[in-house]
C-alpha cells in the first residue's frame, strides 16, 4: 500500500512539473502571436505581477516597471504592449526552468531572453520568480514576479547600454 | 486491495509513465535532429521523418518569397528541396538550431509539438534565424518519427542589420 502510494506521488510530482513548464511556454505563444485571452488565463483572478530590475539605479525607470495587483490591472498592462498576430515583434525565449512543486503551491525560476523588434531591434533578458497553485486540475498563476538584466538596442549591447525603457 | 484493484492501479500509473516517456523521446528527437542537421549528418536527420512525411514551409503574416518557402511531400522531396539545398557544414560552424518552448501533447501513437527555433547561423554572413515548429508526430516500432514538419519563418535576418530593419533576407 505505502509502495503504490509513493509511486503515484511520484509520478504526479512530475506531471505537475511538465504541466507548469508548459503552462509558461503555451503562455508565450499566446503573447507572442497577440492572443490576450490566452495569455490571462494562466493568472488567477487576484493574482499579483511585480515588474523590476537587477540593482536599478534610483530614480531610473525601467521597461513596464511597476506593481500590478489583480487580473484587471495585469490585463492592462499586458494590452498596452500586446503583439501582432501576424508579424513578429517579440519571442519569449523561456529557458533554465527550475520547478518545485508541493501539494496544491508551486514555484518556479526561468530565464527570459527576448529579441523583440517593435520601433527597433531590442536584446531583453531577465528572470522570472512565479508562483502557482492548482485550481479544479488547472495550474494558475498566483504571483508574477519579473526582474530585468537588460533591456539593451541591437547595435548597442548589454554593456554599454543596460536599459532602455520601452513603456 | 484485491488482485483486481492492484491490477487497475498499476495499469493506470503505467499509463501515466508511458505519456512522460513519450514527452521526453519526443523532446529527445528534436534536440537530437538538431545536432545531426548541424553537424552535416543527413542520413540521421533523414532518420527521424517517416518515408511519407510532410513538410511545409511559411512565412508569417504574409506570401513573400522566403529561405525554403514551400510544400515537400515525402523524404525524397525534403532532402533535396529543403536539406540539400542549404548544406550545413560537417566541420565547421554554420548554425546551431536552438530549440526552445516545447509544448508536446500525446495521444496514443501520435503526438503534436510546438516549438521555437532561435539559432545563429551564417558561414560567410553571420545571420540570426528565428521561427516557430508545429509540428505532428506517430510513434513506429516503438520509435517516434516525424509525420509533419510545419515552420513558420518570423525572421531571418543578417547579423549586422537586425530583425527590426530586415525581416526576411533572400538567399
Amino acid at each position: 500500500m505505502m509502495a503504490q502510494q509513493s509511486l503515484e506521488a511520484r509520478i504526479k510530482m512530475l506531471e505537475d512539473i511538465k504541466a507548469i513548464e508548459q503552462l509558461m511556454w503555451n503562455y508565450t505563444y499566446a503573447l507572442d502571436y497577440g492572443d490576450l485571452n490566452g495569455v490571462l488565463d494562466n493568472f488567477l483572478d487576484n493574482a499579483a505581477m511585480e515588474v523590476g530590475m537587477r540593482g536599478a539605479e534610483k530614480g531610473k525607470r525601467a521597461a513596464l516597471e511597476g506593481r500590478y495587483e489583480g487580473k484587471k490591472a495585469i490585463a492592462e498592462l499586458y494590452r498596452s504592449v500586446l503583439p501582432e498576430k501576424d508579424r513578429f515583434t517579440v519571442a519569449h525565449l523561456i529557458l533554465n526552468p527550475v520547478v518545485t512543486v508541493e501539494g496544491e503551491k508551486a514555484k518556479g525560476m526561468f530565464y527570459l531572453l527576448e529579441p523583440s523588434g517593435r520601433e527597433r531591434a531590442m536584446w531583453g533578458q531577465g528572470r522570472y520568480d512565479i508562483e502557482y497553485v492548482k485550481v479544479s486540475g488547472k495550474w494558475k498563476i498566483s504571483s508574477f514576479k519579473y526582474s530585468w538584466n537588460f533591456n539593451t538596442p541591437y547595435e548597442d549591447g548589454w554593456a554599454k547600454t543596460p536599459m532602455v525603457g520601452v513603456g | 486491495m484485491t488482485q483486481q484493484s492492484l491490477e487497475k492501479r498499476i495499469t493506470a500509473l503505467e499509463a501515466k509513465i508511458r505519456m512522460l516517456e513519450d514527452i521526453e523521446a519526443i523532446r529527445s528527437l528534436m534536440w537530437s535532429y538538431t545536432y545531426f542537421l548541424d553537424y552535416g549528418d543527413y542520413d540521421k536527420v533523414m532518420d527521424c521523418f517517416i518515408d511519407d512525411a510532410r513538410m511545409e514551409i511559411r512565412i508569417r503574416g504574409s506570401l513573400e518569397k522566403g529561405l525554403h518557402v514551400g510544400k515537400y511531400e515525402g523524404k525524397k522531396a525534403i532532402l533535396e528541396g529543403v536539406y540539400k539545398v542549404t548544406p550545413q557544414g560537417k566541420d565547421r560552424f554554420t548554425a546551431s538550431h536552438l530549440i526552445e518552448n516545447p509544448v508536446i501533447t500525446v495521444d496514443g501513437q501520435k503526438a503534436k509539438g510546438i516549438f521555437y527555433l532561435f539559432s545563429p547561423g551564417g558561414a560567410e554572413r553571420a545571420i540570426w534565424a528565428h521561427g516557430r515548429y508545429d509540428m505532428e508526430f506517430v510513434k513506429v516500432v516503438g520509435k517516434w518519427k516525424i509525420s509533419f514538419f510545419g515552420f513558420l519563418w518570423n525572421f531571418l535576418t543578417p547579423y549586422d542589420e537586425g530583425w527590426a530593419k530586415t525581416l526576411m533576407m533572400q538567399m
